[in-house]
């Protein structure tokens, strides 16, 4: 008999019902523990299928038979008939006795399919593994798991998706180094971000992080939350293309843009206008707000302009746009958010003079006050210092001071009316086109399949491990001698935060948030702009 | 009895604890103030309201025609070119540079005057009449009469000025009235008062007082002409300025408690 020892043994419940064979699995002890010097044996049973390894026991529904005594490290005897039992255990030779042993049963599928209890339960190599069971025992199932073979229908679904999407990414080579040129050009040279370009890349990203997860043959969390999002993106654009397409030519669609635009530019110029006369009852200086005013309408009748010019060249690029929408509804978003960009780019460089206008204003203020009581900003000690006035240069300076201080408080109201006027529009265009980025954040991080899987309670979402203990019915007659403890080993699903968290990579992007700080630094100061 | 005196060296016929009159060492408990002083000391006072009355006064000259813009700028002109030849011998820099800036000036104000001109065409005569006024009494208040304390700031003071004269500029009906208006502005507010240090410091009590009658003769004069609904207001002036208030400080004198003198030096002890 082996003294002082306890052994664990993990059973698949799977084995409920079979007839005979052999069991193989693997198994691991640790060293005695140094107080109360017991030793620890871990025997993780994987199947009752043969492999190339030798067995670690064998099933025994005949208790009347007693197997031949191997010189093998482990031997285990079960019965598995009617309910899994442990006839006995043999560690280096010595049986051990019943009451020191833990018979665990397990669910092999849940622990084989699922993906979050290897990353909850981190197996190291070096660790003691008979007293920190749950990690090896994790491992050793998902290792020899991956043995057994998968259903054919499921791979060659895989291995189709994987020639697919190696197809896309061949075909995208060349317009993805295009596009990233571009992309890097307008940022570095305009400042202009286009919502276009980022999304058709991001897709290309998307596509290359799916074929790295699906050519390891492995149906990942990630590999499944992309496909589906993939899948319901494009089955969305395609969609909205052909229910438009149904209602209106591409013709209707473009003179309707066209007509928008022209709108847009009509109320401009009433808004104007309106600022020439007398705004809301203000009492505006009129020769500055006439000129401001002439000048901004001029601006607008350019812009018209060159929309009657621009004409040919949109028509050719609307068909363009509408076919580059069955790429997809965040595609389509996209589009819809830089068309509205090209729309407004009068208003955005009417935002462009009042704001810098603005800021003249506002910094003029500021050092034209301080100098108003003697005062003057000192650079070098970063604080404000008194100067002394003398000699007549300096006068000259005194009286400039004190005409230019009288002349932009008088002309305050009429340039910060123009100014809070042409903010107002910018922000809320920049409102809008933060609505459509949350739209299309939200159809690129798609937690749909995620959701569903956690509602069908899918054992890819467990996570957890829980022990239970299992009653044992006529533990007497069964056990004469002596009883194991017997647990059953339960998996608990993942909370979906954590899910999330964990199917998570590069590819999906993080929610546009603005940074309110700035926001309302530029609106005030005026020195960034929206 | 010797007068105790305080220092330890000396035998002194007092106990080690006798705290004699000259104990604190002060110079002065009080200084007294003569009514003539006073009033002298006021009047800078007085030519200061005058120089800004003056300026009201020409305004309403030019705004109602009874003045012509070539008047003021001769006028103007006939002032600065004296004061500065009186003033010559103080000044450091040479005729050349002061030339180039009558020049500067010139031009700068010539150029604001078209913009100046329009500045005020939304806001009411009423806000204009009391911007001024407020701006020109902040203006008297914070002027530097000599006294050093910290209401003292001769750069708002000045830019104050020029601000009130903005104001008032912008009234007018020709872009010639604005430059005439403005280029006196700036020489009543931005030379004047140093020909007025000038004058206190270096001529002479007599002189300053003469001075001060033949300014206050001007303002009386341009008053009646032209802005005689102001009269009234230049007489209460002179009379609070240079006769209640004066005799109101002499009379309030001997409740001062001021002191005067050297201060023993604090010890602070480490505890």
């Amino acid at each position: 008999m082996l003294g002082n020892a306890i052994v664990t043994v993990l059973v698949p419940e799977q084995l409920d019902g079979e007839n005979g064979g052999h069991l193989y699995g693997r198994f691991t002890n640790s060293k005695a523990h140094p107080i109360d010097e017991r030793e620890s044996y871990v025997i993780v049973v994987t199947s009752a299928s043969s492999n190339k390894k030798p067995p670690i026991g064998c099933i025994n529904n005949d208790s009347r038979i007693q197997t031949r005594r191997s010189t093998r490290n482990v031997w285990v005897e079960l019965s598995t008939q009617p309910q899994i039992q442990l006839h006995s255990v043999r560690v280096s030779g010595d049986n051990v006795c019943l009451s020191e042993v833990n018979l665990v049963t397990y669910n092999c599928k849940e622990i084989c399919e699922s993906e979050l209890i290897s990353r909850k339960f981190l197996y190291r190599e070096g660790d003691d593994h008979a007293n920190n069971i749950v990690p090896y025992f994790v491992n050793s199932v998902q290792k020899d798991c991956k043995k057994t073979n998968s259903c054919w229908l499921v791979k060659t679904v895989l291995a189709l998706l994987l020639v697919l999407t190696k197809t896309i990414l061949y075909v995208t080579w060349m317009p993805k180094v295009l596009l990233e040129g571009l992309h890097y050009v307008l940022v570095n040279k305009f400042d202009y971000s286009s919502n276009l370009l980022k999304q058709t890349l991001l897709r290309i990203k998307q596509f290359e992080t799916l074929e790295h997860e699906l050519r390891e043959n492995k149906r990942t969390l990630v590999a499944g939350r992309l496909l589906a999002m993939i899948a319901i993106d494009t089955l969305l654009g395609v969609s909205v293309v052909f229910l438009v397409s149904s209602h209106a030519s591409l013709n209707d669609i473009y003179s309707i843009f066209c007509s928008s635009t022209k709108l847009l530019a009509s109320s401009v110029q009433h808004l104007l206008e309106w600022l020439r006369g007398a705004p809301a009852g203000l009492k505006l200086n009129q020769p500055l707000t006439q000129a401001l005013s002439a000048f901004f309408s001029y601006h607008v009748h350019l812009w018209r302009l060159y929309l009657d010019l621009a004409d040919p060249v949109l028509r050719s690029l609307a068909s363009v746009f509408f076919w580059l929408g069955m790429g997809g509804a965040s595609v389509q978003v996209a589009i819809l958010s830089d068309l509205m960009d090209l729309a407004t780019l009068h208003l955005y460089c009417f935002y462009v003079y009042a704001a810098r206008m603005h800021m003249l204003q506002i910094s003029l203020l500021g050092s034209q006050w301080r100098a108003f009581r003697g005062r003057k900003w000192n650079p070098l000690k970063q604080r404000v210092d008194s100067y002394e006035i003398e000699g007549g240069h300096m006068s000259l300076i005194r009286v400039l001071t004190a005409v230019i201080f009288t002349l932009v408080i008088f002309l305050l109201p009429t340039t910060t009316v123009y100014y809070l006027v042409f903010v107002s529009l910018r922000i809320g265009l920049n409102t809008v086109r933060g609505i459509l980025s949350l739209t299309m954040w939200a159809l690129n991080i798609n937690p749909l399949y995620l959701i569903l899987l956690n509602l069908m309670d899918s054992n890819r979402m467990k996570g957890d491990i829980y022990f239970a203990t299992q009653p044992i019915d006529n533990a007497r007659a069964r056990y004469p001698i002596a009883s194991p403890l017997a647990l059953h080993l339960h998996t608990w699903p993942t909370p979906l935060c954590e899910v999330l968290l964990y199917a998570h990579s590069d590819v999906f992007p993080a929610m546009p948030s603005p940074n309110w700080k700035a926001f309302f630094c530029s609106v005030v100061f005026g020195k960034e702009l929206l | 009895m010797t007068e105790w005196s305080r220092v330890l060296w000396k035998k002194q016929p007092y106990p080690d604890n006798y705290v004699g009159d000259s104990f604190l060492r002060v110079s002065k408990k009080r200084r007294e103030v003569t009514y003539g002083q006073a009033f002298y000391s006021a009047t800078a006072v007085t030519q200061e309201i005058c120089s800004c009355l003056i300026l009201v006064a020409v305004f309403c000259g030019l705004s109602e025609g009874h003045m012509k813009a070539a008047g003021v700028l001769t006028f103007t002109a006939v002032l600065g070119v004296t004061g500065y030849f009186i003033t010559r011998s103080q000044l450091r820099s040479s005729a050349r540079d002061d030339i180039k800036l009558v020049c500067f000036y010139v031009a700068l104000i010539s150029c604001a005057s078209p913009v100046v001109k329009s500045l005020t065409g939304s806001v009411a005569t009423d806000t204009i009449n009391a911007c001024t006024t407020a701006l020109l009494l902040l203006r008297i208040v914070h002027q530097d009469y000599g006294a050093l304390v910290a209401i003292v700031n001769p750069t708002v003071s000045h830019n104050l000025g020029v601000f009130a004269s903005v104001c008032l500029a912008s009234r007018l009906g020709s872009d010639r009235d604005v430059f005439a208006l403005m280029t006196l502005a700036v020489a009543l507010f931005a030379l004047f008062p140093g020909f007025r240090k000038y004058c206190r410091t270096k001529l002479g009590t007599t002189l300053d007082l003469f001075f001060t009658i033949v300014v206050v003769t001007v303002t009386a004069a341009g008053l009646w002409l032209y802005a005689i609904h102001l009269m009234p207001l230049l007489a209460f002036a002179l009379v609070t300025c240079n006769g209640i208030i004066p005799a109101l400080f002499v009379a309030l004198q001997r409740h001062k408690q001021n002191i005067y003198g050297p201060w023993d030096e604090a010890q602070i002890e480490d505890k």
